[in-house]
């Protein structure tokens, strides 16, 4: 075979990839355009306080894993204590912190040490103690305290612990909206044949939004280059990609900063693998798969467009990189512990569809698109590749970008609206130029990094330093 | 005319999306061509010199780029204009929930007649230019009535029966946007308005599930007499949301036939009857209730453990009581301690609570201690020096958490 059916084979390949990432992006958009249409004429107009007035009702337990919080703990607390919600308990799990953050609870909410038996159900760490108030109005908030032992550890401490239908998992310094509760937990009522053993929601960049009394006042599009990025991203992830999803049944993750669960469900699986950093996607995926194997029954992991929880995200290089990198392993580690589901029928649509799509487009695509990148420029500087080849093809991806991320931004505009204004559009147009040149190459340098630390790199453990500003809460 | 106005604006948006869409791919054919015929008149392209010597590799990315280009200008364009289209109609409509309200206000304060009802219905349909405002009016109406009692409920009656927008209810529940279905079926139903059961049966046929459980709802909210019995065809697609719309709104229906929801073999229709009796005489179904507590069905256990927990009970009760309690989850064990009122006598309740502390888990035990030490705080002093540790421990802990 001389070199030039070799190059063609080659460009085949990297063009027929090619060609499904695009066809699946252009599909990701109708789907997602129809779902969140069907989401909109059922929910715009219904009126959640009348969940509140019903007589069966699934219980709630929310779960806040806190690490080295003291300067924002009360206020992430009391923003948890505004939620609307008929049957419902806090656990915030306090997971070995360094700072005094225990001891600031303890004295702002009046904590006695309580015996309650802790249910070692989910093997965890050493649980050191459990508190109550003695002041009635925090009767459905309980402290935990344990040895450090990583999120996925305390959340399984906390689903231990709790005793109601669902779970709530969240980061403690998400802003969580008042009626967040009631819709995500609409989707496990209205199934009739179905069970729902997971919601997922939205979320959203606080970075820069106004904060008042633990509530987004007003929402502004980040001073900050990362965030703004993220901004973006998070669109395209979220309103189109996880919708799109959710449409087919196809989800294969849920934020760790806010996913609902039923508690029955993790429980059989045995809660949050503490073995990996993905442990958010790790638990969906074996929940999935324990639906499959063991119960075989019709479920469904749902998905809630609307924007229920927000964070704060990376403002810097080394923070995002870090996070990234964490994504990346995380992906990794859930792929290799559940390859069995890879192409397999006995895992209907997820193994067939949602899986495979996970491992050749969100694992692969950094590293086929890195050596793609440099292929491409193999071909230019040795002349095999026409520089106005090279220059068509690279406008054809870079307004096919452009116009998906602005389709992002068209579809947050017609639905829920959050940002306003021309100087945020002006905005993010650039950034959508900038994101292509700088910041998915970037993106892409970033999972590979996380390839080459889980496999060459000794594998790197933990989720690294994540630190953050904290909002600059107003109080009235 | 007005449904095919709504069909029109229905159509519209997705038929000129097409249009572009086609026009913009028409583009491909089109420009490496030298021109085209339209309507017999040749329509020459400027740009053939530039596209027309492009080999396929080239041109066919080229021009995608440029549908692409054009398609993001139209993207921030339609944004923009969503954005502001948004800001515009929630002013908008704040501006006219605002007026609605302060008209009403202003009327229903001082002292009219059935006549001046009729004027200022009259009045109201000439100021309000939209269905939307027309149908805010009148769902604000409702609630006031509902709210309200004597003349001010009287008024409001009359002055929803002179609006008279039942062809416009009607309009809106044939509409084919779904928004409109729902805001209609809400209002017929919060009116109970009985004259549009046909519209109400489509909608309750609809795929959608969204309308079909809003249609449910209207349709009880206008029939006070039905006896539920024609759930039984429908209870496979019904919901955990069905259910609780059920109950709320026929909880004290009259001419329910509970003995046959109890004992149907659906557990939807069973849970539902066994909910429903609590609402109503729930002593007449006692024994019923107690043959249920150990159904095949995990959720009608439930439900019948829950009813029974609201019968009064007695001391042969007590038996049942504490035999079953194990199988419950903690959720339900606890509601049992907040029930203990329901026993006919102290001795009775006493004996439960005693029998809680002395054989459940510390949680069960404190809140059981707890509720004696609410009615009686000299019973909890024998648990101080008791033989079981546990229950010490539970005795200080109230302590501590009390005192």
């Amino acid at each position: 075979m001389d070199s030039y059916s070799i190059i063609d084979i080659i460009n085949r390949i990297f063009f027929l990839y090619a060609c499904i990432i695009f066809l699946s992006y252009v599909v990701v958009a109708f789907m997602s355009v129809l779902e969140l249409r069907k989401y909109l004429n059922k929910n715009r107009n219904f009126d959640y306080t009348t969940l509140l007035g019903f007589h069966k009702l699934p219980s709630v337990s929310i779960i806040a894993p806190a690490y080295n919080e003291e300067k924002t703990i009360i206020e992430n607390i009391k923003c948890l204590l505004n939620i609307k919600y008929q049957d419902f308990e806090i656990i915030i799990v306090n997971d070995g912190s360094k700072d005094n953050s225990l001891e600031i609870i303890k004295e702002y909410f009046n904590l006695i040490k309580v015996d309650l038996i802790y249910p070692d159900t989910i093997p965890t760490k050493l649980v050191r103690g459990i508190y109550k108030s003695t002041n009635t109005s925090y009767t459905h908030l309980t402290i935990v305290d344990k040895e450090n032992g990583g999120k996925a550890d305390a959340l399984n401490v906390g689903i231990n612990l709790s005793q109601k239908d669902l779970f709530l998992a969240i980061d403690v310094d998400c802003i969580i909206e008042p009626d967040a509760v009631l819709k995500m937990v609409k989707p496990f009522l209205e199934e009739s044949h179905t069970e729902v053993i997971a919601s997922g929601g939205v979320i959203r960049v606080a970075n820069s939004c106004e904060i008042v009394n633990g509530r987004v006042e007003k929402v502004h599009f980040p001073k900050n280059i990362w965030a703004r990025f993220q901004v973006l991203e998070y669109f395209r992830a979220f309103t189109l990609g996880r919708m799109a999803w959710a449409r087919i049944n196809g989800l294969l993750i849920i934020s760790g900063a806010f996913g609902l669960f039923s508690r029955k469900r993790a429980l059989a699986v045995g809660g949050y693998d503490t073995n990996t950093v993905g442990e958010d996607l790790e638990l969906v995926v074996r929940m999935r798969r324990y639906m499959h194997e063991v119960e075989k029954k019709k479920h469904k992991v749902v998905f809630i467009p609307d924007p229920l929880c927000w964070t704060e995200v990376p403002e810097s290089f080394s923070i995002l990189s870090r996070q990234r990198n964490r994504w990346t392993r995380g992906g990794i580690e859930t792929i290799q512990k559940h390859k069995k589901m890879f192409m397999s029928p006995e895992f209907g649509l997820i193994g067939m569809v949602s899986f495979p799509y996970w491992v050749l487009f969100e694992w692969l695509a950094p590293i086929i698109e890195i050596i793609g990148i440099g292929y491409v420029i193999f071909m230019v500087i040795f002349n095999i590749l026409s520089f106005k080849m090279f220059i068509t093809m690279f406008a054809f991806v870079f307004s096919f970008a452009i116009l998906y991320s602005f389709f992002a931004v068209l579809y947050e505009a017609y639905t829920f609206n959050k940002y306003q204004g021309v100087s945020y559009l002006f905005n993010a147009f650039i950034i959508a130029i900038l994101e292509i040149l700088f910041y998915q190459p970037l993106n892409m340098f970033f999972s590979l990094s996380g390839n080459i630390d889980i496999f060459f790199g000794g594998k790197k453990k933990g989720w690294g330093e994540m630190t953050r500003k904290g909002f600059s809460n107003k109080s009235t | 005319m007005k449904l095919i106005y709504l069909h029109i604006k229905y159509f519209t948006k997705r038929i000129l999306f097409l249009i572009l869409l086609l026009l913009l791919f028409s583009l491909f054919f089109i420009l490496n061509k030298q021109g085209f015929k339209l309507f017999d008149v040749f329509v020459p392209n400027p740009y053939f010199q530039i596209f027309g010597r492009m080999p396929n590799m080239i041109y066919y990315p080229t021009v995608a780029s440029i549908i692409f280009l054009i398609l993001t200008i139209f993207e921030i364009l339609f944004s923009y204009l969503y954005s502001e289209y948004s800001i515009n109609v929630i002013k908008k409509k704040k501006q006219i929930n605002k007026q609605i309200n302060e008209s009403i206000f202003e009327y229903l304060t001082k002292k009219s007649t059935a006549s001046d009802d009729r004027k200022y219905a009259q009045n109201l349909n000439k100021i309000l230019k939209t269905d939307y405002a027309k149908l805010i009016l009148l769902s604000k109406l409702r609630r006031i009535s509902l709210l309200t009692t004597n003349e001010v409920k009287l008024h409001c009656t009359s002055i929803i029966n002179e609006l008279n927008y039942n062809k416009l209810l009607r309009l809106y529940l044939k509409s084919p946007l779904t928004e409109d279905n729902l805001l209609a079926l809400r209002l017929v139903g919060d009116l109970k308005l009985t004259e549009f059961s046909p519209e109400i049966e489509t909608l309750f046929k609809s795929k959608n599930s969204t309308l079909k459980t809003e249609a449910l709802n209207t349709y009880l909210k206008t029939n006070p007499e039905t006896d539920l019995s024609f759930l039984d065809l429908h209870a496979n697609s019904l919901s955990l949301l069905d259910f609780n719309n059920i109950i709320n709104i026929t909880a004290h229906y009259k001419k329910i036939n509970y003995t046959k929801l109890i004992e149907s073999r659906t557990q939807f229709l069973s849970a539902l009857g066994l909910r429903l009796i609590i609402f109503n005489n729930p002593e007449n179904y006692k024994q019923l209730i107690i043959k249920l507590l150990d159904s095949e069905y995990n959720w009608v256990r439930e439900e019948a453990f829950l009813t029974f927990l609201e019968l009064k009970k007695n001391d042969s009760d007590f038996d049942i009581l504490t035999y079953k309690f194990e199988r419950f989850p903690n959720s339900l064990k606890i509601r049992a301690i907040d029930k203990v009122t329901n026993f006919s006598d102290k001795t009775s309740v006493n004996k439960f609570l005693n029998w809680l502390i002395e054989n459940n888990s510390i949680e069960i035990k404190f809140l059981a201690m707890k509720k004696i030490f609410e009615y009686d705080m000299s019973l909890i002093l024998k648990y101080k020096g008791h033989e079981n540790s546990d229950v010490r421990k539970t005795y200080n802990q109230l302590i501590d958490y009390n005192i």
